[in-house]
């Protein structure tokens, strides 16, 4: 019976610490930077007026991209329309021209250099229509901006309207200064922003990172320094 | 449902001793049809999901199989596990969700070797399942099929109890998320499947069974994937 015992604990312990070693420490480091990550970057947010949050946030029913459902950078990701009085469209919003956010200018969110861009890429014709041509890693965003901030953090601006970027590759910006509209391009059921903030310059790749912006608005109370929400109407001012 | 498997495992326990010793071993039967139940420890890895480094999910599981034995002392099997639990890490419990896996295993094996009371097997095992992260209406699901080698040997301690093991070899995996489609071999794909149980007759149509089952699945992909699965099941075998 003793002899049974002592197999028996001698049992547990090989399976208890088996475990640890089989799965590995993989995803610490994401789970550091989901707990004390502080953005570097000096971010506003990057659009004029009021925008309504459609996907951003921490936990699994805010964060429509905190499953990472198309590379691992899009985890802290935000969506947002613009909206005014409160919808985000005029008209019946059958076309991309009826929504506020077609055409809405965007800015930088933060100081840097544009390392990347797309801006030839069709917008998908109507809101809930997606352009057979999307499928591929690098048709998902459609039109896109990267901007490097020079700290080991990089900006991706998303689905932005086919030729609206007026900035190149290699120009350096300042926070809030013009660089494209929004549109409807890449893997988008509707006009809105996709930002994201992550560690690699990479379309896509990389490790995504929180991004909070300073001085804004949600829900008509200021923020000094915050993280919007799914839910939530945000402005700069 | 934890107070269900309890009482479960006190039907098993008071169904054979009522009906096992009562009954007298006659010709070996070619059919089985098990029930099971016992005690999942699990562990899961998986970044696409969740920033977590490690999950613990742990909770009753119920099992339901079938194994025929050929004349030629081949064996088929097919066998359907059900779990649901929570997985749960105490680093960001926030992200804690309910889970719950479905699993279909069939295998056939043949007998390459049998003397006096020992046997081996070997074959192929198809195995499906479904990962479901529970989120209300927004329920994410991972769909896996494998392919994998599969081995069994069987020992009659006695007329009455016997030891038996089954290892698989996972080849090939077919998995689908919510964002992609893919086909994994061992480059990026390992896994391991042990089973090792006790098996103790208690009459002509009754069987008692012990089981230790050790799963194990490493995706070496962008977003990591692991998981293990440790069980202890107690079963009841019904032969004809």
């Amino acid at each position: 019976m003793k002899h049974l015992k002592i197999l028996f604990l001698v049992f547990v312990l090989i399976i208890t610490s088996c475990t640890k070693v089989l799965i590995g420490d993989e995803g610490e480091l994401d789970e550091d930077i989901y707990l004390n990550y502080q953005t570097k970057t000096d971010l506003e947010l990057p659009f004029e007026d009021e925008w309504y949050v459609t996907a951003g946030g921490r936990t699994h029913l805010e964060g429509a991209h905190h499953f990472i459902t198309h590379g691992t950078g899009q985890r802290y990701a935000y969506d947002i329309f613009k909206v005014v009085d409160g919808s985000g469209y005029s008209g019946n919003g059958g076309t991309n021209e009826d929504t506020y956010t077609f055409g809405a200018r965007l800015n930088a969110p933060g100081a840097g250099k544009i390392i990347a861009i797309e801006n030839n890429f069709e917008d998908n014709t109507k809101p809930g229509v997606i352009n057979s041509n999307i499928g591929s890693r690098n048709t998902l965003a459609g039109n896109y901006i990267i901007i490097d901030h020079l700290n080991g953090e990089y900006s991706l601006l998303a689905h932005l309207k086919k030729g609206s970027i007026i900035v190149s590759v290699g120009d350096t910006v300042t926070k809030g200064q013009e660089v494209g509209q929004a549109g409807n391009s890449g893997n988008s059921s509707g006009p809105h922003l996709h930002y994201q903030l992550q560690n690699t310059p990479n379309l896509l790749d990389g490790i995504g990172l929180p991004a909070q912006f300073l001085n804004y608005y949600e829900d008509n109370v200021a923020i000094e320094r915050g993280e919007p929400v799914r839910g939530q109407l945000v402005r700069k001012n | 449902m934890q107070k269900m498997g309890k009482y479960l495992f006190g039907f098993l326990l008071a169904l054979s001793y009522t009906i096992g010793f009562s009954q007298i071993e006659t010709n070996p039967k070619k059919n089985r049809l098990q029930f099971s139940t016992g005690y999942n420890f699990g562990a899961l890895k998986n970044l696409e999901y969740a920033p977590v480094s490690q999950y613990d999910y742990n909770g009753l599981i119920y099992k339901l199989g079938y194994e025929r034995t050929s004349k030629n002392q081949n064996l088929f099997s097919v066998q359907a596990d059900y779990l649901k639990s929570e997985l749960k890490t105490d680093v960001i419990p926030v992200l804690n969700l309910d889970y719950t896996k479905v699993d279909l295993r069939f295998s056939y094996l043949k007998n390459i070797y049998s003397k006096n009371k020992f046997s081996i097997y070997l074959g192929l095992q198809s195995y499906s399942n479904i990962s479901v992260y529970v989120l209300g209406n927004k329920d994410r699901l991972i769909i896996n099929q494998s392919f994998g080698i599969a081995s069994q040997f069987s020992y009659q301690i006695n007329k009455k109890q016997a030891l038996f093991s089954k290892l698989i070899i996972p080849v090939v995996l077919l998995r689908v998320t919510d964002s992609s489609a893919d086909i994994y071999s061992f480059n990026r794909y390992q896994g391991l499947s042990w089973n090792i149980g006790y098996r103790y007759s208690l009459s002509n149509h009754f069987d008692l069974t012990l089981n230790y089952d050790f799963n194990y699945d490493r995706l070496q992909i962008p977003s990591a994937f692991r998981e293990l699965q440790q069980q202890f099941n107690l079963g009841i075998n019904f032969k004809f």
